[in-house]
């Protein structure tokens, strides 16, 4: 192709542009450009996608994000908290590899999958309790059966994530006799150290990280029960909490957090944490007189004490 | 302390690792410093408030949920990005399937201005811009992705090619195309305003040399939106 004026030669507009971007073989490339020089229509055709190029630039832009778009997508994050806080995966890796194992499935090829939601399970590493809150997704064979979790469990995650250090350092410091210190510190419940207790059941619940089967033992537990029965057997989970007191207590079908036996004021009682159906950041903590184990007929168990605390007085309160 | 204040040292990829190390401020403060620039991307790659919002949710959350894949090849803004890019492009391509544009109506479009430029620019301009969006709007997505990226949000052709993941030729060609596709659009709008040059050039073009030299309406990459904007020249407005 011979570079000329006739009409019948003009480039496509697509090769002025394709020029403009210097996509064109060198060849081609002079003779579009010798083109130019003599063609006026096509050097104008030339200008106005460099225009064109400029004023795209010039558009004025949406300026920020709109605010109850962002709200929006942070309530979307914190709810992705809340449920992947629900899949702890036992069979730990610590989390330096976490971070820095190169994992292909991320990389140039794959985020597609992961814009459309289809990224296959991730093998997280959730067994330390400082991955409570962080990435990973639920196996969505078991997500709606853990949805029913969620409640339950994200205290405990939430607890865990604000108090991060002593989590830890419980963990390495004691990490083959969680039970040990669990018996070990049945004494009071008394005043300030419910709230200890508190945090540190829930921190302990977590570091036991549950074999698989607890959890679903642990979600069943309480719902056999019925206000009338007797089913002892069944509303004992792994947070050994008899029947009458969970009666006593009269939320048969919230699944206790964590619960530890012990003595308050000078009697034996059960100290079982719960969620705060009213409120998504607060545990409540009940204190149940221990009288009723073991009577036949069990009477619903007195409550002894009743506090709420928000998450972060849970954490804040356990120095260790 | 729920803030980004305590967070003001820290790069985007130690955040994104102490987000999978289980800090739970950690992934929020990355997406208070990079939700506006997606935010731009998305909305003028979909040309729809409602797409774009769904479309940086659902890019943000499998950004959350995939963190630990991250292999710090890329920076995390590029990454962030591509993820953004990708949820867009699913999205665009679900609305062609649809048959409806993304960009199709008024109320949209003044959606894209907002909000100073519509209450305070010249008539014409805004208009202008207006129709620039909506030819913007009718172009295969892929090559308004690349538009979007480096004509308009001004990113480095390379940096655009890392978020499309494609090799920087494909980037310049997508753009070529599109400016291509666009042309018509311009010529148009010189030919109706009366205004300064526009005569002496695009009009007397239309005039004289409209079937020999031929528009962006070529047989290439005919996309879903293939539409009359790119056919017609001027049949718009």
């Amino acid at each position: 192709v011979t570079s000329t004026t006739d009409t019948a030669e003009h480039p496509e507009v697509t090769e002025l542009s394709d020029l403009t971007e210097g996509l064109l073989p060198p060849s081609r490339t002079s003779d579009v450009r010798q083109h130019l020089d003599e063609c006026p229509l096509c050097a104008d055709v030339y200008a106005s996608l460099e225009e064109i190029r400029g004023m795209l630039g010039t558009l004025p832009g949406p300026p920020r994000m709109p605010a109850e778009i962002a709200g929006r997508i942070d309530a979307a994050l914190a709810a992705e908290a809340l449920l992947s806080a629900t899949t702890p995966q036992p069979g730990a890796e610590s989390t330096a590899t976490s971070t820095s194992s190169p994992s292909p499935k991320m990389g140039e090829d794959n985020d597609a999958h992961v814009s459309r939601e289809t990224a296959p399970t991730v093998d997280r590493p959730a067994g330390r309790p400082r991955a409570a809150t962080g990435p990973g997704r639920p196996d969505r064979k078991r997500r709606a059966r853990r949805r029913t979790l969620v409640l339950g469990t994200v205290f405990t995650a939430a607890a865990l994530g604000l108090g991060t250090l002593l989590v830890q350092s419980m963990g390495d410091n004691d990490p083959g006799a969680p039970e040990a210190a669990h018996s070990q510190d049945v004494s009071t419940f008394s005043g300030d150290s419910v709230k200890n207790q508190v945090a540190r059941l829930l921190a302990e619940t977590r570091q036991k990280g549950n074999p698989p089967g607890n959890k679903d033992s642990f979600g069943a537990a309480t719902k056999p029960g019925t206000p009338g029965s007797t089913a002892d057997g069944h509303t004992l989970s792994t947070t050994n909490v008899p029947a009458c007191i969970t009666k006593g207590i009269g939320r048969l079908y919230a699944d206790p957090l964590a619960s530890k036996e012990g003595e308050y004021k000078g009697a034996a009682a059960y100290l079982v944490v719960l969620p705060d159906a009213s409120r998504i950041d607060r545990v409540i903590a009940y204190v149940v007189d221990a009288a009723c184990v073991g009577k036949t007929p069990a009477p619903p168990g007195d409550v002894l004490a009743k506090h709420s605390y928000p998450r972060s007085t849970a954490v804040e309160s356990t120095g260790p | 302390m729920a803030d980004g204040a305590d967070y003001g040292g820290v790069g985007d990829q130690d955040l994104l690792a102490r987000h999978v190390e289980g800090d739970p401020e950690a992934f929020g403060e990355l997406v208070r410093r990079h939700r506006d620039r997606l935010w731009a991307v998305a909305l003028r790659t979909l040309g729809d408030r409602e797409e774009a919002a769904d479309a940086v949710q659902d890019a943000l959350v499998s950004a959350y949920r995939a963190a630990h894949t991250f292999r710090g090849q890329s920076a995390v803004t590029t990454w962030l990005h591509r993820i953004t890019v990708n949820a867009c492009l699913d999205r665009a391509r679900k609305a062609a399937s649809r048959k409806t544009s993304p960009v199709d109506d008024t109320e949209r479009l003044e959606q894209l201005l907002e909000p100073h430029e519509s209450a305070s620019a010249p008539a014409e301009r805004n208009d202008l811009h207006r129709q620039l969006l909506e030819a913007l709007g009718t172009l295969p997505a892929d090559q308004r992705a690349a538009l979007v990226l480096v004509d308009m949000q001004g990113y480095p052709v390379a940096e655009a090619a890392r978020i499309l993941d494609v090799p920087t030729g494909t980037v310049k060609s997508r753009c070529a195309r599109g400016r291509a596709r666009l042309l018509p659009l311009l010529t148009h709008l010189r030919a109706d305003s009366g205004g300064e040059e526009s005569k002496k050039s695009a009009g007397r073009r239309n005039r004289t040399h409209g079937t020999s030299v031929p528009t962006a309406a070529g047989p290439q990459d005919a996309g879903p939106s293939d539409s009359a904007a790119v056919k017609g020249g001027g049949g718009r407005a």
